[in-house]
């Protein structure tokens, strides 16, 4: 590390603790014209026996839990090389850096679980309804086939909560590791807008190594770091390829495809379907932007996008609308009828006219909610009555557009009625969290003494003490023994257990 | 100049002409209604039948001159023109007179109709906007965008209008803001180059607006029967109507250049108003376009934090950052604003991906119903098209899902998108993977096997489709097949080959726990073995693949031999739970429990309140310590059981996040909660049935029994699993009272765990142990009984039974159930030495044999069985 940036760094640590509170948002605001601290931060990271990475863990810490957004998100951009930081050396089993690392780490989690009246931080999202008026539609104006079929099965918003609560953490054990790391992951992806490219990069090399390595695309990748293959949970995938597709899509072309292909590559080995149905999304979106693209290569002006009109497809074309009176067997499995059907369905749709349903005759299908679009679809609408004419006979299966019209008045009566989130009982325990802050803070000096005092005593539990006071000797016995290495038992989530070789 | 002759009537007489009042002498009927059918023709761009009229019209004499029909015949061929060559407006190619006959004769017509100068104003200016769009087409764009500041833009904005001329507005706005952009390319000075942008721009905007509202117009227009006209009747619907270039153009340049510029903020700002504006028939699939672009946008490049309500403006954060000060929209006001959906009451986003979902809801809707799905050689293009259109839809859709987890309610779209998606292996495979993620195995499987018939080259979704046999439908068999079918690909299976021979392993395996035969299960362990091996060689840096491995020479008593994979495996991941867990087993399976109790304390403090490695510690301890030590850990388990379940149940699942709250919510104050029981009378006991792989059916039919017999089933809430749990527990901690001889604290626990599950099993086998010995052996018959009704091949209960008999001198009886046993359970030594203890009573000589057999066994027996460690992929 150049001097220069230890001095650089230096005078950042120095500066803000002097720093009286009302001046704390320029601050916050003059740290980007502060070229040469940030690339300097990074090596102090990456440089995992740096004096100054204490410190520094520290002092990112400290702007984290000042609440100005603008800190907030200063200490964010350092998440993915923390991240990358925390894994490779606990893959390493080195024991010896990671410790401000993952106080840092946890310390963040601690404050980002909770709201600003300590209570435990639910996220949730409103699934959006057609059946439900918008700022953008009309129930009445969607066809009545996106209504009647899964629309109408839960109409009315539903809430969800797809975050929380959590738990707070005071160490990382295998357990929780990812559970952490997940949820830190989704409070860097809420702040994307707000990244540097540099941390984009740095995410997007995270996620390649993350995903790479120990494997033989390590080799195609030429990545020249640990080669221990580490442990991976769906979720973590998908979070990290949320974070690339923004990546991807803002600039970072080159680096984010080869994330995507490394995260995709891990995931089909593993066989997560959770991260390979996102990126999978993402590839082909992004394989159908770039032949979009192609074509416009050479003109640098407005290209208007000329969507296919339903004219341009040939009248007789037989689309999903044109057969919408025809109702598909409802199963819980997939068991759709085969192509095959398909044709019949289609076939017999251009041949056979009852003779008894006429234009005129009202069937029970075409009891369709907008009276509009029977007025004006001609051939259309006749069309479907013949449908409905011929399937009355499943009239009990055809309540479909008779309930649209109804679920378009009602659901507005429903709405938030059926929210039933209330914060009671989001919470799990008030009496532990009200005082989050503080302990995520005492935590962090307690590592942050630990690490100092080099063999400070264990965090906590027995059990750990236990292991160590257990380096076992089955070696004796010729079976094998368990040695959790005295220097390291202070550090919980490393451990190692080793078995004699001479077995 | 005979003005009044050329233009019989007025813009302002035009609009009551439905009245049918009598129009003032000189106008003919006729000739009205004439007037009329060219207006419409022109509003609803109907080229094909201009000429037909412009000859009645000759024939009829209406006009002294037909300057006016030149200028509707020039418009007519020039539109017709542009129609046919729209791909080459598209990559602004300039259509050249040569190539286009058309083209040539409206321009001459035009230039005829110009230098004479004979019309009207309002036709003059219609004259000159066909002058500069036959300009712009041609790639003069200087002189296109001279010829639009000729046209008195004052006359096409009056209030009362033709509904066409609002379709001219857009069109001459759209025209100038082009032919600017066009030529901002060449401009020098930066200050005008800005300059220039800010014009097309604002030009842009006001021909979006206007052609929104032309849009809007003709629906009404076209909603009013024309029953008059008898040609009315054979009009195409409306929903098919073609937009031409130009209008197309009006419509999106706006948020298009705002997006090209990097303006995402007023881009999306400008997207939002657009889509916020009424839908009419002819915007569809404009509205289809633009609500994809914007979910888009939001996706790629709005992240939570810096989301802005779809009704307010963007924050200035965003705009200063884009080098603007205020959104456009206030500095540009409209002519005629578009009528906008009413915002009250209704649903208004609040994230990022609540609007993009919506977005691509509503998309979804129009996508999937134009979707193309006759498969005729001659509609093939279109159906490629709109099965593009509507994946990509889709993939967006997957994207803002999979956000929050709705791998369900994703599923459940791409179930739609299936009826256009034959031999279309993309949409397949995410419907599969949806499924999968979703939890609908039976489902996940069937497609999987589908997508694999259309890709059989690739090994990861046979091997997808045994995951889901194996971990969650139990279909043993399927994932064999699914397994062997891969490495039927040899080499080209390439890093998924070892993956292959581990799933086949694994399904060998849990075959061989599940067969009833002792040869059908040496077989299935035999083959078990070899792929497991063959899988660790093939790639040995796999912990998962070195512990399974273990885990198999473990389950055929193997011990010492499993030690070496498993070292492996831990020295490639240290704190994997199962490893762990396994050297825990085979400590304690070598009668090292000291050792393996330490071993389990290292693994909890990695997986603290883990049940399984819990469950494990209490019987470690009692053979240690006794059963009073025990039973601390088992009233510790009911706590970490009481905080992680009852209080924030919803918090520990794991099920995703797809549980609704409503779910979650804690009902009915009056019911009793079981957690206020949750404090053992002090406590000890016996072992739990561990959930063995072959009662698996009789866990389900368990719990359906106690579904029905429960009434109060209803204050359940949450998995099943959480419940199975606390079962155990009470179940545990009632063996090590009994163990401890404290007969009424275990009646207490088994009571606790017979009101959770009043069918299980395991509850009865505890209640028939315990009216064993408290000496009532005729009803600790018939509760054995039962519990072999509905687990006949559970192991201790065939061990209890057959003593049970053996001891009421039934040895016969007893005999054959402990064969029964034996036959099951080979590796049982309980069963062994009950079945010798049965044959001594008979006096038969195999009796030693068993006793042998049994003591060979008691010597690598485990503390809990090895099948208590979870096979998955």
């Amino acid at each position: 590390m150049l001097a220069m940036d230890q001095g650089v760094v230096e005078e950042w640590l120095s500066e803000f603790k002097t720093l009286p509170d009302s001046a704390v948002s320029n601050y916050a605001a003059s740290l980007k014209e502060k070229g040469s601290l940030v690339p300097a931060l990074y090596k102090v990271i990456r440089e995992n026996y740096s004096d100054l990475l204490e410190p520094v863990c520290h002092q990112l810490f400290e702007f984290y839990r000042s609440g100005e957004p603008q800190l907030q998100r200063f200490t964010l951009q350092f998440l993915p090389e923390l991240l990358w930081s925390l894994l490779s050396v606990s893959a390493a089993r080195d024991p010896h850096t990671s410790g401000c690392i993952e106080a840092l780490l946890l310390g963040i989690y601690n404050l980002e679980i909770v709201d600003k009246d300590g209570q435990s931080k639910v996220l949730s999202f409103t699934v959006p309804s057609l059946s439900k008026p918008s700022v953008y539609h009309e129930p009445s104006a969607i066809g009545s086939m996106a209504l009647t079929e899964g629309a109408l099965a839960n109409h009315g918003l539903s809430r969800v909560v797809y975050s929380g609560p959590h738990l707070q953490r005071e160490n990382f054990t295998a357990q929780n590791r990812f559970e952490v790391l997940t949820f830190l992951l989704l409070c860097y992806n809420a702040a994307l807008s707000y990244m540097t490219s540099t941390s984009l990069q740095s995410l997007c090399q995270l996620s390649s190594r993350v995903c790479i390595c120990g494997y033989p695309r390590q080799q195609i990748r030429r990545y020249k770091g640990i080669s221990t293959r580490l442990t991976v949970t769906s979720e973590f995938l998908v979070q990290l390829i949320t974070g690339i597709h923004y990546a991807l899509c803002n600039g970072e072309v080159d680096l984010g495809s080869k994330a995507l292909d490394d995260v995709l590559y891990r995931a089909q080995l593993e066989l997560f379907p959770e991260a390979l149905l996102v990126g999978n999304a993402i590839k082909s979106s992004m394989h159908s932007a770039a032949l979009k693209s192609n074509n416009k290569e050479g003109a640098r002006s407005i290209q208007v996008e000329i969507t296919p009109t339903s004219s341009r497809i040939s009248r007789n074309a037989v689309t999903s609308l044109s057969i919408r009176g025809h109702r598909w067997k409802r199963h819980d499995a997939v068991d759709l009828g085969s192509p095959d059907e398909l044709m019949d369905i289609s076939e017999v749709d251009e041949g056979v006219w009852p003779g008894g349903v006429g234009p005129d005759m009202t069937p029970p299908t075409i009891t369709i909610s907008n009276s509009v679009t029977t007025l004006n679809l001609g051939a259309k609408a006749m069309k479907k009555c013949r449908l409905g004419g011929r399937s009355s006979k499943d009239k009990d299966k055809e309540a479909g557009p008779l309930t649209t019209g109804r679920a378009a008045s009602e659901c507005a009566e429903l709405s938030i009625k059926r929210l039933t989130l209330t914060s009671s009982q989001s919470v799990p325990k008030a009496g532990a969290l009200t005082s989050l802050t503080r302990t995520a803070s005492a935590v962090f000096s307690r590592s942050f003494e630990q690490v100092a005092s080099g063999n400070a005593p264990p965090t906590s539990n027995h059990t750990i003490s236990e292991a160590g006071r257990y380096s076992c000797s089955l070696q004796e016995d010729g079976l094998g023994y368990l040695s959790p290495a005295p220097n390291h038992t202070q550090r919980s989530p490393s451990i190692s257990v080793h078995l004699g070789s001479d077995l | 100049m005979p003005v009044s002759a050329v233009t019989p009537i007025v813009s302002g007489e035009y609009s009551h002409h439905r009245d049918r009042a009598p129009m003032a002498a000189r106008v003919s009927f006729t000739q009205v209604r004439m007037e009329v059918e060219v207006e419409r023709c022109r509003a609803e761009c109907q080229w094909d039948r201009i000429p037909a009229i412009i000859d009645q019209m000759q024939a009829a004499r209406f006009h002294e001159d037909d300057d006016y029909g030149m200028l509707l015949m020039s418009e007519a061929l020039l539109e017709e023109c542009l129609q046919e060559n729209i791909d080459l407006l598209r990559s602004c190619t300039p259509l050249t007179d040569k190539t286009q006959p058309k083209l040539c004769r409206a321009k001459g017509h035009l230039n005829s109709v110009l230098s004479r100068g004979r019309l009207t104003p309002r036709y003059l200016n219609e004259a000159l906007l066909l002058m500069a769009k036959v300009h712009y087409v041609q790639g003069r764009y200087r002189d296109a965008q001279g010829m639009c500041a000729r046209v008195g833009l004052e006359e096409l904005t009056q209030d009362i209008q033709p509904t066409y001329h609002l379709r001219l507005l857009a069109e001459a706005f759209v025209i100038k803001g082009l032919s600017l952009d066009h030529q901002a390319v060449s401009s020098v000075s930066r200050v005008r180059l800005s300059e220039r942008e800010e014009e097309s721009l604002s030009c842009f905007l006001r021909a979006c607006d206007a052609a929104l509202s032309f849009l809007q117009e003709l629906d009404k227009t076209v909603s009013t029967p024309h029953s008059k006209t008898p040609k009315a009747s054979l009009l195409p619907p409306p929903p098919d109507m073609d937009l031409g270039y130009f209008l197309q153009a009006a419509l999106q340049s706006a948020y298009l250049c705002l997006l090209q510029r990097g303006h995402l903020a007023q881009g999306s700002h400008q997207l939002r108003r657009v889509l916020r504006v009424v839908e009419c028939r002819g915007s569809q699939s404009f509205r289809k376009a633009a609500a994809r672009k914007l979910a888009e946008v939001l996706l790629s490049s709005v992240s939570e934090d810096s989301y802005w309500p779809p009704l307010g403006p963007p924050p200035s954060a965003w705009l200063h950052r884009e080098g603007a000060a205020a959104s456009k929209d206030a500095i540009y006001p409209t002519v005629k604003p578009p009528q906008r959906y009413n915002t009250d009451g209704c649903f208004c986003p609040q994230d990022v991906v609540e609007e993009a979902v919506l977005l691509l809801l509503i998309t979804e809707s129009m996508a999937s119903g134009e979707a193309v799905i006759s498969r005729l050689p001659d509609q093939a293009e279109a159906r490629k098209a709109s099965l593009q259109d509507a994946s990509s839809v889709y993939d967006l859709l997957t994207i803002g899902m999979a956000r929050r987890g709705q791998y369900g309610m994703l599923s459940e779209c791409l179930e739609r998108a299936m009826k256009f998606s034959f031999n279309e292996f993309h949409l397949w495979h995410q419907l599969g993977l949806s499924l999968m993620a979703a939890g609908k195995g039976v489902g996940a499987v069937s497609v999987f096997k589908e997508c694999s018939r259309m890709r059989p080259e690739d090994p990861s979704l046979p091997l997808l489709a045994a995951k889901v046999c194996i971990g969650q439908l139990h279909w043993f068999e399927e994932a064999e097949a699914l397994s062997q079918s891969v490495l039927s690909m040899g080499e080209e299976a390439g890093e998924f080959l070892p993956r292959a021979y581990l799933a086949l392993g694994l399904s060998c395996s849990l075959q061989a726990s599940e067969a009833t035969l002792k040869a059908d299960r040496n077989e299935f362990n035999k083959r078990a073995l070899q792929a497991l091996n063959k899988a660790h060689s093939l790639d040995p840096q796999d912990a998962q693949i070195a512990m399974y491995l273990s885990l198999q020479l473990a389950l055929i008593r193997q011990v010492s031999v499993a030690l070496e994979p498993l070292q492996a495996a831990l020295s490639l991941r240290g704190d994997d739970v199962n490893s762990l867990h396994l050297l825990t087993l085979l400590l304690s399976a070598q009668k090292h429990h000291r050792h393996a109790l330490d071993t389990l304390n290292l693994a909890l403090s990695q997986h603290p309140g883990n049940f399984n490695l819990l469950f494990t510690k209490v019987k470690l301890e009692e053979a240690l310590f006794g059963p009073a030590a025990a039973l601390q850990t088992c009233e510790e388990m009911l706590q970490s059981w009481q905080i992680r379940y009852d209080v924030s149940r919803s918090s520990e699942t794991d099920d995703s996040s797809s549980i609704p709250m409503a779910e979650r919510v804690e009902v009915s104050p009056g019911a009793r909660k079981p957690s206020i029981h949750l404090a053992l009378p002090d406590f000890q006991d016996a072992s739990t049935g561990s959930p063995s792989p072959s009662s698996v059916a009789a866990s389900r039919l368990e719990a359906a029994l106690s579904e029905v017999s429960d009434l109060s089933s209803t204050r359940r809430q949450g998995p099943m699993y959480i419940w199975a749990t606390l079962e155990r527990i009470w179940l545990q901690a009632g063996e090590l009272f009994m163990a401890d001889s404290r007969l009424k604290e275990a009646q207490f626990c088994i009571a606790e765990a017979s009101a959770l599950f009043p069918n299980s099993h395991s509850v009865l086998l505890q209640r028939g142990r315990l009216a064993e010995l408290r000496g009532q052996l005729d009803e600790a018959k018939g509760l054995y009984d039962e519990a072999l009704a509905i687990n006949p091949t559970g192991e201790s209960i065939l061990v209890h039974m057959g003593r049970l008999l053996v001891k009421t001198d039934r040895v016969h009886l007893g005999e054959k159930v402990l064969r029964d046993a034996v036959q099951v359970h080979s590796t049982s030594h309980e069963a062994w030495s009950g079945l010798g203890e049965a044959l001594q009573l008979l006096g038969s000589s195999q009796a030693p044999e068993c006793f042998l057999t049994a003591l060979e066994l008691e010597a690598s027996c485990p503390i809990r069985p090895f099948t208590i460690i979870p096979r998955e992929l």
